[in-house]
């Protein structure tokens, strides 16, 4: 693990833990409603400041808190064109199944490549510190499916090119 | 299978089958299939005026009439001869064969069936190689639209001929999958000596096509190939051409096994997350307890608990003033990350107040000394777990915990002076004790 990377992930595990206390709580506005705040923005006395957590100018996560959820929203390297289109691929193919991922948002953030957002009753349900290694887990291996995904295309791309020119 | 094949497999094999039946003496069925191959080209192997010993093998490419302008009848003639007959209606080129008269070297015959295609193309290069060779240079370019909206185009030098490709990407990542292949085929070179030297250009057309009706966009790239003379002598020039007219197919259908490929990692990579995700969701687990008085072989139990034999918790009831204790304890270490080996350790180690683990064991877990036990299990379903078998003493109900726990050892265990007895019951203060150990000491 690289040196920015273990201070990185130890700044969101810290900010994460901190974010995910919450409560269940009802809409001031709508009779008999129940919503995640940090998405309705029905008040502002129930959001906290937001954070954003960087490594870089690229890499970095948002962290948005309301009384009765958070949101995360992660921005994911993309040092050149061909891993820009493999994480592009990638959070798209996870968001078409944000059903089985529970905690997925359908749609980034703007300016993020992808968002999870956790509300009381996830926490509930689930431990919470296991929830937050999930998001950590998952800013890890992203990282490092996608250069390898990457050194697969290279790799096959090389092959395929030599193979072809030693027929000449 | 990195390298596509030139010749038409499905063609071949259908008509080996039906020569090696026709070889054994079965009777001939009537045959009547479409196949199609690269560059929209379609094959129709069918029986002549519905004579089943007749096969007549037409194929249409779209593009025939262009080749027609570069002698593509001439080398047909000289590769078929005497098996091209009149084309079939809406089809280019048919050959047929004679089931009742096969010749002796039909495995070849059939060969150059199948390769009926790339001889169609090949004469648009051998035109442009003899140019070369004869050191023609007048000659204009050839171009031939061998697909919708892509174009071949070859030219002709003293000292060497080019064939430009124009190739249309359909998805916008292809494009940056196809500059990766592009580059590595550019650095190629230096792995292969006798391999043409290829240049691609994305958008642009080359120099050479420029004020043509060569296409501008952002999804078209033009791949060059320059080829020497060493590519187009007599002896090599067949082999090249076998490369160069499959070279489009090859470079999309690698790209196709690429995102393929992606795919299936990131199906992979999908699940495992999931799987990582679900490990927060916390099994359905019951706890179960017994209190367990008279008990003759603690020592035994106390070695069989401290070496993992047994997957069980046993607690010294004196210190137990209620289940409710027991249950609170139990749910923080069964929520919460344990800081012990085990969850029955963390149980024990929740209960008391002291944050030293082998302290809080010696204290709440079992002594070789003690008389009555409370046996604790965690279950994911509802079989009876057999610990409480090894336990050899009489089993009371819950109610007798009331007359062996001792007040005064837990009030001293925990903490609570005459002062706090005032406000609250010694239950609650316990409670709250073990609920809030993590950030309050005593």
């Amino acid at each position: 693990m690289s040196a920015t990377l273990r201070p990185y992930l130890t700044a969101v595990r810290h900010t994460l833990t901190a974010a995910m206390c919450l409560e269940n709580f009802s809409s001031q506005v709508v009779e008999r409603h129940n919503k995640p705040e940090v998405e309705v923005r029905s008040s502002k006395e129930l959001l906290m400041t937001p954070v954003v957590i960087s490594r870089n100018e690229k890499e970095k996560v948002f962290i948005e808190t309301s009384v009765n959820s958070v949101r995360i929203s992660i921005a994911v390297k993309q040092a050149d064109e061909i891993e820009k289109i493999l994480c592009k691929k990638f959070m798209r193919f996870m968001m078409m199944r944000a059903e089985n991922f529970v905690v997925l948002r359908r749609k980034p953030v703007e300016g993020y490549d992808i968002s999870f957002l956790i509300t009381n009753f996830h926490t509930e349900q689930m431990y919470k510190h296991k929830l937050v290694d999930f998001v950590i887990h998952f800013m890890e291996e992203i990282d490092k499916e996608v250069s390898e995904m990457k050194l697969a295309v290279n790799a096959r791309a090389r092959i395929v090119s030599e193979e072809f020119l030693k027929r000449f | 299978m990195i390298l596509l094949e030139t010749n038409n497999r499905v063609v071949e094999e259908t008509l080996t089958v039906k020569i090696k039946s026709a070889q054994a003496g079965m009777k001939n069925e009537s045959i009547d299939i479409i196949v199609s191959d690269f560059d929209g080209v379609l094959y129709h192997i069918s029986n002549l005026n519905g004579d089943k010993t007749k096969i007549r093998i037409s194929i249409s490419l779209k593009f025939y009439k262009e080749l027609q302008e570069h002698g593509a009848d001439e080398l047909l003639k000289r590769e078929y001869g005497s098996l091209l007959i009149a084309p079939e209606d809406g089809y280019n080129v048919s050959v047929l064969f004679d089931l009742e008269n096969i010749p002796s070297d039909w495995p070849n015959v059939i060969k150059k069936i199948g390769l009926l295609k790339r001889n169609c193309f090949a004469s648009v290069f051998e035109k442009y190689f003899d140019f070369q060779e004869n050191g023609d240079e007048g000659q204009k370019r050839a171009v031939i639209h061998y697909r919708d909206d892509e174009t071949m185009y070859v030219e002709a030098k003293a000292d060497r001929v080019t064939v430009v490709f124009s190739t249309r990407f359909r998805d916008e990542d292809d494009v940056v999958i196809g500059k990766v292949f592009m580059q590595e085929l550019k650095e190629g070179l230096r792995a292969s000596h006798t391999a043409p030297p290829v240049l691609f250009s994305h958008r642009e057309p080359p120099r050479e096509l420029q004020n043509t009706d060569a296409k501008v966009d952002n999804n078209v790239g033009y791949v060059t190939f320059v080829l020497f003379p060493r590519h187009t002598a007599r002896n090599t020039r067949d082999n090249t051409i076998n490369l160069i007219h499959m070279f489009r197919h090859y470079l999309h259908y690698h790209i196709k096994c690429s995102k393929a490929y992606i795919h299936s990692r990131m199906r992979a990579k999908t699940s495992d997350f999931l799987k990582v995700l679900n490990r927060a969701r916390p099994e359905n687990k019951s706890t179960d307890k017994k209190t367990i008085t008279n008990v003759q072989n603690a020592s035994d139990l106390r070695k069989k608990i401290m070496s993992g034999e047994l997957e069980c918790c046993f607690v010294n009831p004196q210190l137990i003033l209620d289940p409710f204790q027991l249950v609170v304890s139990a749910n923080k270490a069964l929520t919460v990350e344990n800081r012990t080996k085990t969850v029955f350790t963390e149980i024990l180690f929740n209960l008391s107040i002291s944050k030293n683990i082998s302290k809080s064991l010696q204290q709440f877990g079992i002594t070789d000394t003690c008389k009555d036990l409370l046996v604790l299990t965690i279950t994911k379903n509802d079989s009876e777990g057999d610990v409480c078998n090894e336990v050899k003493g009489d089993e009371v109900d819950m109610e007798v915990l009331k007359e062996i726990s001792d007040v005064m050892a837990i009030k001293k265990a925990y903490k609570v002076g005459p002062k706090e007895e005032q406000y609250t019951t010694l239950l609650d203060s316990v409670v709250s004790r073990i609920a809030t150990k993590d950030f309050i000491s005593h």
